[in-house]
């Protein structure tokens, strides 16, 4: 189902929550990321809110680069591979299990934070300070609150915030983006799978397969706007119409992991693969720990 | 197809009163508004599709896909002809990361074998004072037409059932099959197992017709000569009664065991609805034929199966639901979903208003399959385990004076002892008996004990206790248990035994058996024990749970939403001038005037036909 909302000259937006739709979207050819050149008011301010946030240095980060943006495609390849290289160290992984089981003693937050930042940094230890940084990035990205908006910016919170986190990892956005914005869906994936484990008195049952499908989250928006009008099988769209892919929901209805990743799309993500490998590999720790 | 205005608002009004108190427990018009407040709701979030390598359909050869129903289900949906078919696969009404299947040491916490023993079985009949026999035999009657999971998986190791100690069951060991799981494909990787509908999946009478060519044509045969009908008429011996088929669907032996679609679990009363339909379809060929003298007999069967099927969703729809959901409430949605809040005699007289299906019913509106392509669900399969609605006996009587031929056990009146029951009773008394007869009410500890011990004394000398896979299927289909069942349908969730029934003596049970983990308790458990709960449980007058009636409320109106010939094709282009009025113009009333008009004494007075009929010298 895609729903729209349009108020002419105000606002344009399709909400997209089935995965056939979404697919179809995700590969539509005249769909793309960043701030469209002529769309409604609500469109512009919302394409511009998040440029503005998700941005570093004035580069984009990789979630709202533009499809033909110089080195794009390649950066995301390199770090793919790179991930699928990586192997979690021993200590987060019996951490990121004992929070699961309901023993661990730090929260989950930083915990992850520090987890995703040592792909990029080795020695990166995640504070409460990096933490909080983290989650207002993210909030700032998302809010539609314009008072709030207009005490960051009177503030620059949000900028400190985004130089705090820039500083640890020498700005790279691919870094950035890991850090303060894909961190909060894995920090969902790991409460998920601690609410699982209790259901079951703390003691992970299902294979690991399994958990690691029941648990995963996936962002629950992200952006296209049209640069062409047109349509498919599924929605109608003018050029300047802001596209909201429901990932999350979407996931939620096939459990698919390409849904939750855009895997078959030029957008996907580069950690497809290593996320479900991580929370297996946590879900099979958390069951050995959890063994009388 | 987007959600209206009034749809969301109906949805999100739903949503909110419901924190406040059940639906069934405000005044008539906001209860009525937030039945289908929740139908809108469910319709978006409770509708799962589990296909990932549809089965594809064979061409139709020339068969008429848009004036006939196919005989495996094909080519409903002319855009998606999979849909609905046998073969494929159930859906589901819960998201799917709640639907993977239980396994061991889950599976059997607590034993579904001490669920049996303590929760269902029956200690005392408890009947439903304001139904007749008729209507437990009716939705059996119709679960035949949507839905079978076919036979269990015998090359998988057999689920080995804890007996729970001092149990004397036979050999001291209870195994159960598997369900045979469809088999995965590529896109299945992180997803649950899914199941298979070996029958149509459709409300196209399939329980009458089979779901196979081959079954079609074997019910089309005249036992006399074994030779295919030519007049589009169902084969019957002359004597009016079913052939005999002396086996299952499935291939078992099962001497004087009658032919039919689907004649599994096959018990007199399910026979009587049989033996009805299959008159009522010869009785339309009968019309049919004087309006196309020169048609085949294959396009008069073809007609006749559509008009048939259509009036028995008719039935079930203005009649049996209403029947067991007998509060203004409940026969307002169930009669809206034909009629529409127009009502039947002003569409009668006027037609439809718009295509929408508020105001005229769904019949004749647009074909929409909400938010996933159409599927029979594991769920809605699970809430129709209506198994306590069987009695143990049944009491044959005269309809002439009321006076008592045989009273036989539920297992005497089975499989092929049905026929034996025809030859001691005239049909028109077996049918007169299930009239006036009241079925089981759907409470703990009303589990017809015959079927907590069937005895199939086959070559391998298979006995199983019904109650106990009951609870196994639902557990090993991944369908939630009730807590989180009614978490996913915007119901209550009991935070205690007391929240869950008002009856002190079955909370007790039920803490005992599940060890006081509320959250265990099992889908069917809770249904049944939800009947004695004023507060969030069976509404006043309802035969059936609150939960069950919030599946049924989707399901029922999908079942006609979805397809083809009773949205789009609804009219009398499809289905004959002669056959539209046919289906607008009868009910299960004038199907039993019709075969039966000796008992037309005994039913003319009630109000619906599922109630108690008059016994004689009343």
């Amino acid at each position: 189902m895609v729903r729209t909302i349009r108020v002419p000259l105000l606002v344009d937006l399709l909400v997209a929550e089935e995965p056939d739709a979404i697919q179809a979207l995700a590969a539509e050819a005249r769909l793309d990321r960043g701030v469209p050149a002529r769309a409604p008011l609500v469109n512009r301010m919302i394409a511009h809110r998040v440029a503005d946030v998700l941005q570093v240095e004035g580069r984009p980060l990789p979630s709202v680069a533009p499809r033909d943006a110089p080195g794009r495609a390649a950066a995301r390849d390199a770090l793919e591979t790179r991930l699928d290289a990586r192997r979690i160290d021993q200590a987060h992984l019996d951490a990121l299990a004992a929070y699961v089981v309901g023993r661990g003693d730090r929260p989950v937050g930083p915990l992850v934070q520090e987890t995703i930042g040592r792909l990029f940094v080795a020695e990166f230890r995640a504070t409460d300070e990096t933490w909080q940084a983290a989650r207002l990035l993210d909030q700032a990205a998302r809010t539609l609150n314009p008072i709030r908006r207009l005490v960051w910016a009177f503030t620059g919170r949000v900028n400190d915030a985004r130089r705090l986190l820039a500083r640890r990892f020498a700005g790279d956005p691919a870094a950035l983006h890991a850090v303060a914005i894909a961190v909060h869906t894995l920090v969902a994936s790991f409460q998920r799978m601690r609410g699982l484990a209790a259901r079951s008195g703390g003691v992970p049952r299902h294979p690991p397969a399994e958990a690691a499908s029941i648990c995963l989250a996936a962002p629950p928006r992200v952006l296209r706007y049209a640069t062409a009008p047109g349509a498919d099988a599924h929605a109608t769209f003018r050029a300047g119409t802001l596209v909201l892919l429901g990932l999350e929901a979407a996931r939620a209805r096939t459990l698919a992991h390409d849904v939750a990743f855009l895997t078959a799309t030029w957008s996907r993500c580069p950690a497809h693969a290593w996320v479900p490998a991580l929370l297996e590999a946590v879900w099979q720790r958390a069951a050995e720990t959890a063994q009388p | 197809m987007s959600e209206s205005l009034l749809d969301r608002l109906l949805g999100r009004f739903a949503r909110a009163a419901a924190r406040i108190r059940a639906w069934h427990r405000w005044p008539y018009f906001v209860g009525v508004a937030m039945i289908v407040g929740h139908r809108v709701n469910m319709r978006r979030e409770n509708l799962t599709d589990t296909e990932v390598s549809p089965p594809r359909p064979p061409p139709p050869d020339g068969f008429d896909v848009r004036g006939m129903r196919t005989a495996d289900g094909s080519y409903n949906d002319l855009a998606k002809p999979w849909m609905g078919m046998t073969g494929a696969r159930f859906g589901r009404n819960m998201p799917l990361a709640e639907t993977f299947g239980e396994r061991p040491p889950r599976l059997y916490e607590p034993s579904p074998r001490l669920v049996s023993n303590r929760l269902l079985a029956r200690r005392q009949f408890v009947p439903v004072p304001h139904l007749n026999l008729l209507a437990a035999a009716w939705i059996q009657f119709m679960v035949h037409d949507w839905l079978s999971h076919g036979s269990n998986d015998k090359e998988a190791k057999p689920w080995d059932v804890p007996l729970p100690e001092g149990d004397r069951w036979i050999d001291g060991r209870m195994t159960v099959l598997p369900t045979d799981p469809d088999p995965r494909h590529p896109g299945d990787e992180g997803r649950p197992d899914a199941y298979t509908n070996v029958e149509t999946s459709w409300w196209d009478g399939s329980q009458v017709y089979g779901s196979t060519r081959e079954r079609q044509v074997l019910v089309r045969t005249d036992p006399a000569t074994g030779k295919l009908r030519e007049d589009g008429k169902l084969g019957l011996r002359e004597n009016g009664a079913l052939p005999l088929e002396h086996r299952t669907l499935r291939g078992k032996p099962s001497p004087r065991l009658e032919l039919a679609g689907v004649n599994g679990n096959w018990w007199i009363a399910l026979s009587v609805l049989h033996r009805l339909f299959a008159h009522e379809h010869n009785a339309i060929v009968d019309r049919l034929r004087i309006d196309f003298p020169d048609a085949s007999g294959e396009w008069l069967f073809q007609k006749a199966r559509l008009v048939n099927a259509a009036l028995m969703a008719k039935i079930h729809t203005v009649e049996w639901t209403p029947a067991l959901m007998n509060s203004h409430e409940g026969r307002t949605v169930m009669r809206g979903n034909f009629w529409g809040i127009m009502g039947e005699t002003f569409t009668h007289a006027y037609g439809r208003i718009g295509s929408g299906e508020i105001l005229s019913g769904i019949p004749g509106s647009p074909q929409a399959h909400h938010s996933a392509p159409y599927a029979m669900t594991e769920e809605f399969a699970a809430v129709y385990r209506l198994h306590s609605l069987i009695p143990d006996e049944i009491s044959f009587r005269r309809h002439t004076d009321d006076s008592e031929v045989v009273r036989l056990d539920l297992t005497k009146v089975a499989g092929g002892e049905v026929c034996d029951v025809y030859d001691a009773v005239p049909f028109d008394d077996v049918v007169y008996s299930l009239g006036t007869s009241n079925p089981g009410a759907l409470v703990l500890h009303n589990f017809p004990n015959a079927l907590r011990q069937l005895d199939r004394l086959d070559s391998q000398g298979v006995h199983f206790d019904l109650a106990a896979i009951d609870i196994l299927r639902d557990r090993e289909r991944g369908v939630p248990r009730y807590c989180a069942f009614r978490r996913r349908i915007d119901a209550h969730v009991p935070s205690s035994f007391e929240e869950l029934t008002d009856d002190p003596d079955w909370q007790r049970e039920l803490r005992e058996v599940y060890n006081g983990r509320i959250e265990d308790v099992d889908l069917l458990v809770g249904t049944l024990a939800e009947a004695k709960s004023a507060k969030y449980g069976t509404p006043p007058g309802f035969g059936f749970s609150d939960t069950a009636f919030r599946i049924f409320i989707l399901m029922a109106s999908r079942r006609l939403k979805s397809d083809r010939f009773f949205t789009d094709d609804f009219r009398p282009e499809i289905y004959t001038p002669a056959g539209f009025a046919w289906v607008q113009e009868n009910s299960l009333r004038t199907v039993l005037e019709r075969h039966c008009g000796a008992l037309r004494p005994h039913f003319g007075d009630a109000r619906n036909v599922f109630f108690p009929w008059t016994r004689a010298g009343a």
